[in-house]
């Protein structure tokens, strides 16, 4: 069987899930490789949802937000773009390539960027190829939770403030 | 030839009176060019697919109808998104024509996108009567999706409190001597950034707690055979 890759979206409920939704409105086309996950501000994705994600087989996982200064919420964004930078440096200690988190901002009338982003990066992860935690083995190390738990707790340590 | 609305009787009238429409392709526009001294209009028409060359002794252009160049502004004050041409995006195209996802804030008029004065009125009346919905009642029921502390698990570290921007969250003393986080529930408007950054896994979300978003996660990566047809 073919591989496909399995994408993991975080949209914010005030411009990138709505963008999304434009995207299906004007019926663009793009690969049917990602799910969603909508949240109400991209501030809300713990680290430990995305590390659980990688854990559990995603071979992508895109996180997406308003454009800085339009966050619904004021500034969740912000923190949202020090998380990703941080999870970045550590997923790679972990071995995945940092190329696999991508964060992106998306407002509610770019339908358009949405689909655009979407296909670029099905087709970065394509070429990547599937995530070597896919391997069952490889699976159990990173689940053993305590690990994970730790892992978010020096990433929200260094998130506080602006 | 389609006219836009119902202006098909107006489109009659004007080839009735002998008036000439020619298409261009939006990606081939007419241009204007000097020639002999004369101002000329110079196109290709893509049902004759040739080059027009038209003589002209009066050219009028109709004018664009551009937007607010303060809309940017407003927008940010509003917390309410433009769309690429910096009009006013509605909530939904179809669902919430004249609403923002943000509560209370209407939008009509040339504010939305160019339109004629008919279409303008209908949909101040539609901004109106949605906004209605809301001063007629006497009390506003406040957002369900809200911060709350588990008490049992907090530790009064303080890392969500900075990170919240509506000044909701204050770490309090508790009776056994120890610190915990409190939530002013009026205030909260419940974003979840201080969800995310709770080390400690005391911050919930109501709506979007931590377990129902990990069983999100489960069901999306879930291995099934569905997904390869
Ligand atoms: S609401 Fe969209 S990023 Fe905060």
């Amino acid at each position: 069987m073919d591989w496909e890759p399995k994408i993991l979206v975080f949209c914010c409920n005030w411009c990138s899930y709505a963008g999304a939704d434009l995207a299906g409105i004007a019926r663009l086309q793009m690969p049917t490789n990602f799910r969603m996950i909508k949240v109400m501000c991209s501030g809300r994705v713990d680290p430990e949802f995305i590390l659980s994600a990688f854990s559990k087989g995603a071979d992508g996982v895109l996180v997406s937000g308003c454009h800085l200064a339009d966050c619904h919420y004021i500034g969740g964004n912000y923190r949202t773009r020090r998380r990703i930078a941080l999870l970045k440096i550590l997923i790679e200690q972990y071995g995945l390539n940092p190329k696999r988190l991508r964060l992106e901002w998306i407002s509610a009338a770019e339908g358009q960027k949405f689909a655009q982003v979407i296909r670029e990066f099905t087709e970065e992860i394509k070429a990547l190829g599937p995530s070597p935690f896919k391997k069952k083995s490889a699976l159990a190390v990173v689940e053993a939770s305590p690990t994970v738990a730790k892992v978010s707790t020096a990433v929200a340590e260094a998130s506080p403030g602006t | 030839m389609r006219t836009y609305g119902f202006k098909e009787v107006y489109y009659e009238k004007a080839r009735e009176a002998g008036v000439m429409f020619i298409r261009y392709e939006e990606f081939d526009r007419p241009e204007l060019i000097r020639q002999d001294g004369e101002l000329k209009v110079s196109l290709r028409d893509p049902v004759l697919r040739d080059q027009l060359i038209i003589d002209t002794d009066l050219l009028i252009l109709s004018v664009a109808t551009v937007p607010e160049p303060n809309n940017a502004n407003l927008a940010q004050m509003l917390k309410v998104p433009l769309n690429s041409d910096k009009f006013f995006l509605e909530a939904h195209v179809k669902l919430r024509p004249v609403d923002f996802a943000t509560e209370g804030v209407f939008v009509a008029g040339l504010a939305h996108s160019p339109k004629f004065i008919a279409e303008a009125i209908a949909q101040a009346k539609a901004a109106a009567g949605r906004a209605s919905t809301i001063i007629s009642k006497k009390a506003i029921e406040a957002e369900g999706i809200i911060a709350a502390v588990n008490e049992d698990i907090c530790d009064g570290c303080g890392i969500c409190k900075p990170i919240c921007e509506y000044k909701a969250i204050e770490i309090v003393a508790t009776e056994e001597d120890k610190k915990k986080a409190e939530i002013n529930e009026a205030l909260c408007k419940g974003c979840g950034a201080c969800v995310g950054a709770c080390p400690s896994g005391a911050m919930e979300q109501k709506g979007f707690k931590d377990n129902q978003l990990m069983a999100l996660i489960d069901a999306a990566l879930e291995e099934t055979t569905a997904l390869s047809i």
